[in-house]
C-alpha cells in the first residue's frame, strides 16, 4: 500500500432486505456517494438463521447487498441514516479501508441531487 | 422550561438529513402505498404493520387513523344469534384467548361452582358492561329495571348483600323518579359555592399541571402539536392543514385531467409549492401573518425545512418517526399515493414531475408550525411557539384542565351548565379557570357518588346472576370475595378486547365446514387414484383467482377436461407494449419487476392491416383529444353543446336504455376506424448480429440507446425454458400432456367504472392477463424450448399444442387468442373445447346470477349470459360483478382434493403436487409469492368490510375521480384507498365475510414448517395471525393447524365432529 498513486477511501457494505434497498440507495445518493454496486438476492447465515435466496417471484423479501466507496467524511452521515433504519429493521453495515487509483470516480456530488 | 418540551435551534447537519430520511421511510410504514386506479392493486391497508401481531396492528391502526379492525361487538352478537357463529366455537376461542381461566378459578355461589368460561361466554354474548351513575339512575328511576318482576326484585337485594353495598344505598333507590330535579338544583348551588374555595383552587391546579406535563410528553407520539393545540382551542388545525395539502397535491399530481396545469412541476413538489405559495394570498385567510415572507425564507432543501419545523414545534429528534407517522396518517390516501410515486421512478408522471415524501412532509409541517403559532396568538394572546403556550398554561392550570376535558367531551354533567359559551374567550375573563375548578370539584363529588358502585358493580353482578340463573339464595350465599372475583373475570376481558375472540370464532365455522368437505371429498376419491397418469383430451390452466373456481368446476362437469390453477401471470413477468402503444404495462405481481418487455406487432403478412390500424388509432387519438379539449374549454364548451349536443344526447339515451346494443354499435364503429390487425408477440431476444443490423443506420449515440432498449425486449432461450419449466413444475403439470393445453388469463369489461382495474387480474398488477397467456403459449410451442425442457425431464409431445385464451369475468365469455397459430390437426380439439367453454361460461353466469343483487333469480344459462352482458354495459351499474369479494380460503393442493366440490367462488385454487416436489422448492415459490398476493387481496376485502369509511372507499354514488389516478368523496377529502361499499356489501348487509385468509396446503407438515423457518415474511404472516394456515398431511389425511412459534394443532379428519386434539411443538 505504499504506492503513492493509491488514494485511501472507505468502503461501506450494506446487507438489507429487498424492501429497504430503495431507501438505502436514496440515503447514499443524498449523502453524496458517487455510485454503488448492488448484488441482488444474496444468501448466507446470520443471527436470524440461514437465508437461501430461493425466491423466484418475489423481489421484495430477498436479501440484497450493496457496496459503495466514499470519502471518509461521508461515513458519519451515512451511518446516521443507516443506524436509524437498522434500529427497527434487520440489516448489517460494514465500513472498511480501501485504496483506489482514480479518485475522481469517487468524488462527492456537488448538489446531493437524486 | 421543563424537559418535556425542548426546542432545539441547532443547525441542520448532514447526519440530521440522513436520519430524517430514514425516519420518513420508517414512519411511512403506517400508510399503505396507493397505486393509481388504472392498475388497481389489492393491498393490505396495514401492510406496513405486518411485523406486529394482527390485534396489535389493528390497535395501532385505530390509534393512527381511527379505523376499526373488527366488526362491532353488537354485529358479532348478531352473527351469533343468526347461527353464523357457533356457540361451541366461541367457547373454544375464549379458551384460546383467555387461557388463564381454562379449568381454573371457579367461583362458589351457594352450592354451585361457576366456571369462569361460562362468565366470559355470557359477557361476550350479552355485554355485561358497567353503567355510569347517570345512566344507571335513568335505568332505575325512569325505566324501572329493578322493579320488573318478582325474581328481579328479590335478586337485587341479594346482589347488594353479596357486594356489601347495602349500607351505602342512595335514598329512594327503588322509587320512581321525581326527586332528581330538586337534588340537581341543590347540587349546582353547592358546587358553585365550593368551587371558589382555596382548597379546590389548589387541587384543580395540581390536577391541571399533572395533565399538562403528561400531554407535553406525548407531543409527537400520541398526538401532533396541531392536534393538541387545535383541540384545546376548539379550532380544526388538522382540517386546515389537510385542506391545504389536498389543494396543492391535487394540483401537482394531476395526470393530464386539469385544463390548466400547475406551473413549475418539473422542479419537484417542494420547490414548485415554494414558488407558487410565495405568490399565494390564501395564507392570510388561514390567519398566518407574513405568510409569503415566511415561505420565501424557507430553506432550499425540504429536509432542512422539515427538521426546522419539527424542532420549532417542540418535537424531540427521537420522536421524529412517531410524529411523521401521525402526520402521514392524517391523510393516508394522499400520503399513500405520494409514497407510491416516490418508489416508482419508472412511472411516467414521476419522471416528469417528481415528488418525494420528504417534500410532502416539509410542506405539511410548515403549515402545522405556522397554524399552531397563529392559533396560540388568537386563542390565548400568546406570541411565539409551544414553549410560550406551555408557560401560559402553567400559569393557568385550571384552565388547562377545563379545556382538556372539554376537548375530550368528558365534562361531568353537573359541570356542563358552567361551561364558557365560546371556546375563544379572552384569558383575562377567568371563565375557563373557574370552569376548571368546577370540573375538578364535580370529579371529586362523582367519586363519592353512591350510585357509582351500583352502576359499576351491582348492576353487572345482577345481570350476570340472571344469565347464570343464580337464585337470590345462591347470590346471597356468596362471599364478597367471590362476588368480586366474578366481576374481575369480566374485567379481564374488557369490551375492546372481544374482537379477536369473535373473529376466531367467526372463522372457525367456515374453516370447519371447508375442511370437513375436503376430508369427505378426499375420502370419496383418495387422491392417488384420480391423479391422472393417462393422457386427458384437453388440459387448461387458469388463474388461481376465486372466480375461476366456478368456471373450472363447470368445465370439468361439461366434458373430460383436466384443469390447473396457477397465478394468472403464468410465471412470465413481462412488461407489455400493446400494438400502437408507447408505454409498457407491467403484467406481473407487484412483488416483482418485469424481467423483459414483450411487444405486440402485426403478424407476418398482415403489415398492411397493421398500418391501417395505426392510422386509425392516430385519428382516433386526435378526435378524442380535440373533443376533450373543447369539452373543457371555458368558451368552446358552450359551442360544443350546440354542435354535438344532439349526438351526445342520442348516445346517452342509447347507453342508458339500450346499453348492450349501444356498446355493440360503438364497437363496430371503432372497428371501422381502427380495423383489427392480427398480431404476434416478440418473445425472443434479438441476437447480437440482428440487433446491430437493426441499429446500423442510426447515429452512434442513438444507436447505443436503441441497442440498450433492444436488450430489454424478449427473453433468451435459457430464460424462456426456465420460465416454462418453473410454471409447469409449480402447477404439477409435467406430464402426460394433452393434445391441447389452454392457457387462460382473465380480464373484465365494465362501463363508467373507475374501479375497472380492481376487476382485472391481481397477479398481472390489475390488468387483463391475456398477454401473459399468449406469451406462455407462444414460448411453450417453440421447438427449441421443448428440446431444452426435454433435457430437464419435461417431455412435451410433438402433437401437444398450447393455445391462449382470456376469460371475461364480467360476461363469462371466453375468447381464444392467436387462433391463427392453431394447426389444422388441432381444429377439432379446439372446436370441442370452445363449445364446452361456452357451456361452462353460461353455467358460471347462471351461478353468479344467484349471488348478484338485481339479477333474475332462476335464469336459463342463455338468459344469465344476457344479463351479465347487460350488467357490464350498463353505465349506471355500481356492481358489474362481485369480483374477488367473498374470498375466504387459498387451497394449495392437487385438483383431486377439490374436484367436484362447489366452493362458491370463494377459494383460490393453486395446483400443487407434493409428490413431484421432494425438496419443497415449488412449495416455497407458491408460499412466497401467490400466497402473499392472496393475503393482500384478502386483507383489502377484510378491512374494507369491517370499516368501509376508513379502510374502504365508501359509496360509489358520491365518488369523484381526481387527477386521473384516484377518487375522492364529493369535491374534497382524502383519496379513497380501499374498495367501495358496493364491492363488499349487498345493501345494508355484508356480502363479504370478513375472515382472514385460510391457507390449506396439501403437503407434509415438516416441509411446510421448514419453508416458514426460512422466510421472515411467512413467519410474520402466520405467527402474527394475518393468515390462518392448515396443513393436510397427504399420507395420513390429517389436518394440522399452525400456531405461532412453530406449533401445530391437530384437527380431526372431520373438524365439525370433534374439537382440537392437542398441540405439539
Amino acid at each position: 500500500m505504499s504506492d503513492a498513486s493509491l488514494i485511501p477511501m472507505k468502503m461501506v457494505e450494506i446487507i438489507m432486505s429487498g424492501e429497504d434497498l430503495h431507501l438505502v440507495e436514496k440515503l447514499l445518493v443524498k449523502a453524496g456517494a458517487s455510485g454503488f454496486t448492488i448484488v441482488p438476492n444474496v444468501s448466507g447465515r446470520g443471527h436470524h438463521g440461514s437465508h437461501e435466496g430461493h425466491l423466484l417471484f418475489n423481489d421484495m423479501h430477498t436479501l440484497d447487498m450493496l457496496f459503495s466507496i466514499v470519502p471518509e467524511d461521508l461515513v458519519e452521515p451515512i451511518l446516521a441514516g443507516l443506524g436509524a433504519l437498522f434500529e427497527r429493521h434487520s440489516g448489517m453495515v460494514f465500513v472498511s479501508d480501501v485504496w483506489v487509483t482514480r479518485q475522481r470516480y469517487f468524488k462527492q456530488y456537488a448538489n446531493h441531487a437524486l | 422550561m421543563t424537559e418535556e418540551l425542548v426546542l432545539q435551534p441547532d443547525p441542520v447537519t448532514d447526519a440530521d438529513r440522513q436520519r430524517v430520511l430514514a425516519a420518513i421511510s420508517l414512519a411511512s410504514e403506517a400508510v399503505a402505498p396507493f397505486y393509481p386506479m388504472l392498475a388497481f392493486v389489492h393491498h393490505n391497508p396495514l401492510h406496513g404493520l405486518e411485523h406486529l401481531p394482527f390485534d396489535e396492528a389493528i390497535r395501532k391502526g385505530r390509534e393512527l387513523t381511527g379505523g376499526n379492525g373488527y366488526l362491532s361487538n353488537e354485529e358479532y352478537r348478531g352473527l351469533l344469534a343468526d347461527g353464523r357463529i357457533d356457540k361451541g366455537d366461541l367457547r373454544i376461542a375464549i379458551r384460546r384467548f383467555a387461557p388463564g381461566f381454562d379449568g381454573h378459578g371457579e367461583v362458589a355461589a351457594g352450592g354451585r361452582r361457576i366456571d369462569p368460561l361460562d362468565v366470559l361466554e355470557i359477557h361476550l354474548a350479552f355485554g355485561i358492561d358497567p353503567v355510569d351513575p347517570e345512566a344507571f339512575r335513568e335505568l332505575v328511576r325512569r325505566k324501572g329495571v329493578l322493579r320488573e318482576s318478582g325474581t328481579a326484585s328479590a335478586l337485587w337485594p341479594a346482589v347488594l348483600d353479596a357486594l356489601d353495598l347495602t349500607g351505602t344505598l342512595p335514598p329512594g333507590l327503588l322509587e320512581p323518579g321525581g326527586a332528581d330535579g330538586e337534588e340537581g338544583v341543590e347540587r349546582q348551588a353547592r358546587i358553585v359555592e365550593a368551587a371558589g374555595t382555596g382548597a379546590v383552587q389548589a387541587a384543580a391546579a395540581t390536577a391541571g399541571l399533572g395533565l399538562l406535563a403528561e400531554d407535553l410528553g406525548c407531543i409527537g407520539e400520541g398526538m401532533t402539536a396541531g392536534e393538541w393545540i387545535g383541540r384545546l382551542a376548539g379550532v380544526d388545525i388538522v382540517g386546515s392543514i389537510n385542506r391545504e395539502m389536498i389543494k396543492w397535491c391535487s394540483a401537482f399530481l394531476d395526470q393530464g385531467v386539469a385544463t390548466w396545469e400547475a406551473p413549475g412541476r418539473e422542479k419537484g413538489f417542494y420547490n414548485a409549492w415554494r414558488d407558487l405559495a410565495a405568490c399565494d394570498v390564501s395564507g392570510r385567510f388561514l390567519g398566518i401573518r407574513g405568510f409569503r415572507g415566511l415561505v420565501k425564507r424557507l430553506p432550499a432543501q425540504p429536509e432542512d425545512a422539515l427538521i426546522e419545523s419539527m424542532r420549532a414545534l417542540g418535537v424531540r429528534d427521537k420522536k421524529w418517526i412517531e410524529t411523521l407517522e401521525r402526520h402521514l396518517a392524517q391523510l393516508p390516501g394522499w400520503a399513500g399515493f405520494v409514497k407510491w410515486r416516490s418508489e416508482s421512478h419508472d412511472y411516467l408522471w414521476q419522471r416528469r414531475y417528481p415528488i418525494e415524501l420528504v417534500d410532502y412532509l416539509a410542506v405539511r409541517m410548515f403549515y402545522a408550525r405556522r397554524l399552531v403559532e397563529a392559533c396560540c396568538r388568537d386563542a390565548w394572546g400568546v406570541e411565539g411557539d409551544l414553549r410560550a403556550l406551555a408557560a401560559y398554561f402553567r400559569r393557568h392550570p385550571a384552565e388547562y384542565l377545563a379545556r382538556r376535558r372539554t376537548a375530550d367531551a368528558n365534562v361531568p354533567p353537573d359541570a356542563s351548565p358552567h361551561q364558557p359559551a365560546h371556546r375563544r374567550v379572552p384569558a383575562s375573563d377567568g371563565a375557563w379557570d373557574r370552569f376548571g375548578r368546577i370540573v375538578h370539584l364535580c370529579d371529586e363529588t362523582s367519586r363519592r357518588d353512591p350510585w357509582s358502585p351500583l352502576g359499576r358493580d351491582a348492576w353487572r353482578l345482577f345481570r350476570l346472576a340472571q344469565f347464570l340463573a343464580l337464585s337470590p339464595y345462591e347470590v346471597r350465599a356468596m362471599s364478597v370475595r367471590d362476588a368480586r372475583a366474578l366481576l374481575s373475570i369480566l374485567e379481564s376481558l374488557p369490551p375492546d378486547a372481544h374482537g379477536p375472540i369473535w373473529l376466531e370464532a367467526h372463522e372457525a365455522k367456515y374453516r370447519g365446514e371447508l375442511l370437513s368437505r375436503l376430508a369427505a371429498n378426499r375420502g370419496a376419491d383418495p387422491g392417488a387414484s384420480s391423479r391422472s397418469r393417462t393422457r386427458p383430451p384437453t388440459q387448461s390452466i387458469y388463474c388461481i383467482d376465486v372466480r375461476t373456481e366456478g368456471l373450472r368446476r363447470h368445465l370439468e362437469a361439461v366434458g373430460d377436461h383436466e384443469t390447473f390453477g396457477f397465478a394468472g401471470f403464468f410465471g412470465v413477468p413481462i412488461g407489455f407494449r400493446g400494438f400502437g402503444r408507447r408505454e409498457d404495462t407491467a403484467l406481473c405481481p407487484v412483488l416483482i419487476k418485469p424481467k423483459s418487455v414483450v411487444i405486440e406487432f402485426p403478424r407476418a403478412g398482415e403489415e398492411r392491416k397493421g398500418e391501417r390500424a395505426l392510422r386509425g388509432l392516430a385519428w382516433d387519438g386526435v378526435v378524442h383529444g380535440v373533443v376533450q379539449r373543447l369539452e373543457r374549454h371555458f368558451a368552446a364548451s358552450y359551442a360544443l353543446v350546440d354542435l354535438l349536443g344532439g349526438f351526445f344526447g342520442l348516445s346517452l339515451v342509447g347507453r342508458t336504455f339500450f346499453p348492450v346494443a349501444s356498446r355493440r354499435l360503438a364497437s363496430r364503429v371503432h372497428h371501422v376506424v381502427v380495423p383489427p390487425a392480427p398480431t404476434a408477440l416478440t418473445v425472443s431476444k434479438h441476437g447480437r448480429m440482428r440487433a446491430e443490423n437493426l441499429v446500423a443506420a442510426l447515429d452512434p449515440p442513438a444507436r447505443a440507446a436503441r441497442l440498450e432498449r433492444l436488450g430489454t425486449q424478449g427473453f433468451t432461450g435459457e430464460e424462456q425454458a426456465l420460465y416454462i419449466e418453473t410454471g409447469l413444475r409449480t402447477m404439477g403439470l409435467t406430464g402426460p400432456f394433452a393434445r391441447l393445453v389452454l392457457v387462460c388469463g382473465h380480464g373484465s369489461e365494465s362501463t363508467n367504472n373507475p374501479y375497472k382495474a380492481a376487476l382485472d387480474c391481481g397477479a398481472c398488477g390489475g390488468n387483463p392477463g391475456g398477454p401473459n397467456a399468449r406469451t406462455f403459449a407462444t414460448i411453450a410451442n417453440m421447438h427449441s424450448i421443448r428440446v431444452r425442457l426435454r433435457e430437464r425431464g419435461i417431455d412435451i409431445p410433438e402433437d401437444t399444442r398450447f393455445v391462449a385464451a382470456q376469460h371475461n369475468t364480467t360476461t363469462d365469455e371466453i375468447v381464444i387468442l392467436d387462433e391463427y397459430d392453431c394447426p389444422e390437426t388441432h381444429r377439432e380439439d379446439l372446436l370441442r373445447l370452445r363449445r364446452d367453454l361456452a357451456e361452462a361460461g353460461a353455467r358460471q353466469a347462471q351461478e353468479r346470477c344467484r349471488r348478484l343483487p338485481g339479477s333474475p333469480k332462476n335464469p336459463t344459462p342463455a338468459a344469465a349470459l344476457r344479463h351479465a352482458e347487460r350488467r357490464s354495459a350498463d353505465l349506471a351499474q355500481v356492481r358489474p360483478e362481485w369480483a374477488l369479494s367473498g374470498n375466504a380460503a387459498f387451497v394449495v393442493a392437487h385438483r383431486s382434493l377439490t374436484l367436484g366440490l362447489d366452493l362458491g367462488g370463494r377459494v383460490f385454487l393453486h395446483s400443487y403436487d407434493w409428490e413431484r416436489d421432494a425438496k419443497g422448492t415449488v412449495l416455497e415459490i407458491i408460499m412466497t409469492a401467490p400466497l402473499i398476493v392472496g393475503e393482500w387481496i384478502n386483507m383489502e376485502h377484510y378491512f374494507s368490510t369491517v370499516d368501509n369509511k376508513v379502510y374502504g372507499a365508501d359509496s360509489k354514488v358520491v365518488h369523484n375521480v381526481v387527477g386521473g389516478f384516484g377518487v375522492m368523496l364529493g369535491s374534497g377529502g382524502d383519496l379513497q384507498t380501499g374498495l367501495p361499499r358496493q364491492s363488499v356489501m349487498a345493501g345494508p348487509s355484508r356480502y363479504h365475510d370478513p375472515f382472514r385468509l385460510l391457507a390449506v396446503i396439501e403437503a407434509p407438515t415438516g416441509r411446510i414448517e421448514e419453508i416458514i423457518r426460512r422466510h421472515h415474511i411467512l413467519q410474520h404472516l402466520f405467527d402474527n395471525r394475518w393468515v390462518n394456515l392448515v396443513s393436510l398431511d397427504p399420507r395420513a389425511g390429517t389436518f394440522h393447524r399452525y400456531l405461532p412459534g412453530f406449533a401445530w394443532e391437530r384437527l380431526p379428519g372431520d373438524p365439525l365432529c370433534a374439537r382440537p386434539e392437542g398441540i405439539r411443538k
